[in-house]
């Protein structure tokens, strides 16, 4: 076997870390795919615009937050056996949540036909998207800590994998940034968003009022 | 100790008792401690006082290895000293028979002492390496995504960025690329280019044009110069990728994970470029792998020849590994792959280990496909879209009469190609996932010289690729 470096902290760590992530995450990406339902009700210029950035956006997030989730769980993983290798000579096998599972959990289409949307939920959904918005960047931060110190401190034992780590090390970073990029522009878009949701959706409570 | 310990050795031990422990301060594992503690209870010189309270554990069981044997050439050094020494006497007085004898003694059962330590060194090693080899895939796999999402985002070009349409080739196990090259030199259309990416990582380039019917299959030396053809300037023919995997007999996950990486540095694991795949016996598992894990990229699949069920002749080449490895195959042949799924796996010389002939033991892909229907029911609707044909060789035999009322004449089909079920080549194990069932006479005369072989370069398969490239095209 190659050389084999961790912190025998990671494990700890990082669990209550991704788990904060996963959750973040969902809740941002949730609110996200709700906007994007309200805005395919109205098809002025401004909403049109803003569901194209949008819909790069769900791409964007649906990708990134389930490979990086499945790289530090399969991380956590490998250091969890190495951690209890080290205490017995009995063998593990703790697996990390699938690829497959990971993806769908951050899937536009499951999320979408999971929501309902109604008046009183666009209200829910945009007063809580700034302060999802905020925890997710906090938690962010603790994801990046942890991050940081798995790239810093780990070193893996395969030849082929050791080999791409450095390149590797560079993208995580990137799409880190990438992240923070995008977390940045939403926030800055939230108050525009949420005030063209407000006025699509007022407009549809009067015209289905005229209805009645 | 039966002996006087010598200053001499002393000495030396001095000096290895203060290189284990600062080896052990910084491995900081707890099951190297205590083998270097077990071990100096022999050593009789010292104390292994290294504790385990830093956080990091960094070893390299090699470098731990090779440190022993240095101290074991020590030991020896010492001792052919001594001998020296004492042999040069012409009458050596008691005390120096003694100190001669003694470290004789004493080397011998430290170089005894060290031996066994590396013995426990390279057990520790194995159970480390069973242990974490398991995590390798899902690492590589979760890296090539994230270098698939930065390549999006930054619009990351590779070296065929631009080709639409790829059809990628992959054999089976104890095969190379050379069956799929003929057949896709016959296939091939005007304007494509022929990409053969070797086993030991080397590539070979071909351009295909057609001058007054006639077909030129010509070699282009390197990328530099493929790169001033009018085939790959224009992009608009097929990029046909003839993979050869990097070990003959590797698990169907190595290849997916090491085809996703390849193809993306290629610049191919994008939006506008559709993958059709082919496969030939254990490769059409292998791209049925590579279709459920890259859904979104691949937009058929054609396999013949595939067991896409437990496959007896695997089976029993996986259990009883000396006989198969004296008919030429090699059941132990393995990537670093190590499956998850504790059926999936065999040992060689105390390593776990997954390769092609485990996973063809028992049921693992039809379990996977199971799984990935609860688990990602938008990647199982994706492979139910996907345009799948397993088609199957059979072979022809002639009818043998045993009655001694009449006499049989003519042929009949039998059930398989040799080698794999007719049944299990059309994937019914599948179910729905399969659109087509094609079945195709394939030559060969029988176990000796199995249709198997003759499938992938058989006219009408050939058909089926040219047919199959023809439709699938954007």
């Amino acid at each position: 076997m190659g050389h084999l470096r961790f912190n025998k902290e990671l494990p700890h760590k990082a669990s209550g870390t991704i788990n904060q992530l996963e959750s973040a995450f969902s809740h941002v990406f949730e609110n996200m795919v709700f906007f994007r339902e309200e805005l395919d009700r109205h098809s002025g210029k401004a909403a049109a615009a803003l569901q194209k950035k949008m819909n790069d956006h769900i791409g964007f997030f649906s990708k990134a937050s389930s490979c990086l989730l499945f790289f530090a769980d399969s991380v956590q993983c490998f250091a969890k056996a190495v951690e209890m290798t080290d205490e017995s000579d009995q063998p593990v096998n703790i697996s990390p949540e699938g690829r497959s599972e990971r993806s769908y959990a951050f899937s536009a289409e499951r999320v979408k036909s999971e929501i309902s949307i109604n008046a009183r939920s666009l209200s829910q959904a945009a007063a809580k998207f700034e302060s999802n918005l905020s925890t997710l960047d906090e938690v962010l931060n603790h994801f990046e800590t942890m991050l940081r110190q798995m790239m810093f401190e780990t070193k893996f034992p395969w030849s082929d994998v050791d080999h791409i780590w450095p390149e590797a090390k560079r993208q995580i970073n990137a799409i880190i940034s990438e992240v923070r990029k995008r977390l940045q522009e939403l926030a800055k878009e939230a108050d525009e968003l949420i005030a063209e949701l407000t006025r699509v959706d007022n407009l549809i409570s009067q015209q289905l009022q005229r209805v009645k | 100790m039966l002996y006087y310990r010598e200053q001499e050795v002393k000495n030396i031990l001095k000096s290895h008792v203060s290189k284990a422990n600062s080896i052990l301060a910084l491995a900081q594992s707890n099951r190297f401690l205590e083998a270097f503690k077990t071990s100096w209870e022999t050593v009789q010189y010292g104390s292994i006082s290294s504790s385990l309270t830093g956080s990091v554990m960094a070893f390299d069981s090699t470098e731990l290895k090779s440190e022993v044997d240095m101290w074991i050439r020590d030991l020896k050094a010492c001792k052919q000293q001594a001998e020296n020494k004492f042999r040069s006497l012409e009458k050596p007085t008691y005390e120096e028979e003694r100190k001669y004898a003694n470290i004789v003694s004493d080397v011998t059962v430290l170089v005894d002492t060290y031996q066994d330590l590396k013995g426990k060194i390279d057990e520790i090693d194995q159970d480390f390496k069973n242990a974490v080899r398991v995590y390798r895939a899902p690492m590589r796999e979760a890296l090539t995504d994230i270098s698939i999402l930065y390549h999006s985002v930054n619009h990351v070009k590779g070296n065929f960025t631009g080709f639409k349409n790829v059809s990628v080739y992959v054999h089976g196990i104890e095969d190379t690329g050379n069956g799929f090259f003929e057949s896709v030199k016959e296939a091939a259309k005007d304007g494509d280019i022929i990409l053969r990416v070797n086993r030991d990582g080397s590539k070979e380039y071909y351009r295909v044009t057609i001058l007054n019917d006639e077909k030129m299959i010509e070699q282009v030396s390197d990328f530099k110069k493929l790169q001033d053809t009018a085939q790959y300037k224009n992009k608009t023919g097929r990029l046909h990728i003839i993979y050869e995997t990097e070990q003959k007999n590797e698990h169907r996950q190595e290849t997916s994970d090491d085809l996703a990486e390849k193809l993306n540095e290629m610049g191919l694991m994008n939006e506008n470029t559709k993958i059709d795949m082919f496969g030939h016996s254990y490769g059409g598992r292998r791209s049925l792998q590579f279709a459920m894990d890259y859904p979104d990229h691949v937009r058929s699949i054609t396999s013949i020849g595939t067991p896409y069920d437990t496959n007896y002749l695997s089976t029993m080449a996986n259990n009883v590994r000396w006989a198969a490895e004296k008919i030429g195959q090699d059941p132990k042949d393995t990537s670093d792959y190590l499956d998850f799924n504790e059926k999936n796996r065999n040992t060689k010389d105390g390593m776990e280990y997954s390769n092609a002939y485990t996973d063809m033991a028992s049921e693992p892909m039809t379990e996977d496909i199971h799984h990935l229907k609860s688990a990602n029911p938008e990647v199982y609707q994706k492979l139910l879209k996907m345009d799948i044909t397993a088609a199957a060789g059979y072979r022809m035999e002639d009818t043998v009469s045993f009655s001694p009322y009449y006499t049989a004449s003519g042929k009949h089909k039998i059930s398989s190609d040799d080698t794999v079920s007719v049944e299990s080549q059309n994937g019914e194990i599948l179910g729905n996932l399969i659109d087509k069932k094609p079945q195709i006479e394939v030559e060969g005369s029988g176990v000796t010289n199995p249709g198997h072989i003759y499938e992938v370069e058989d006219e009408e398969f050939i058909h089926l690729i040219e047919e199959t490239n023809e439709k699938q095209r954007q």
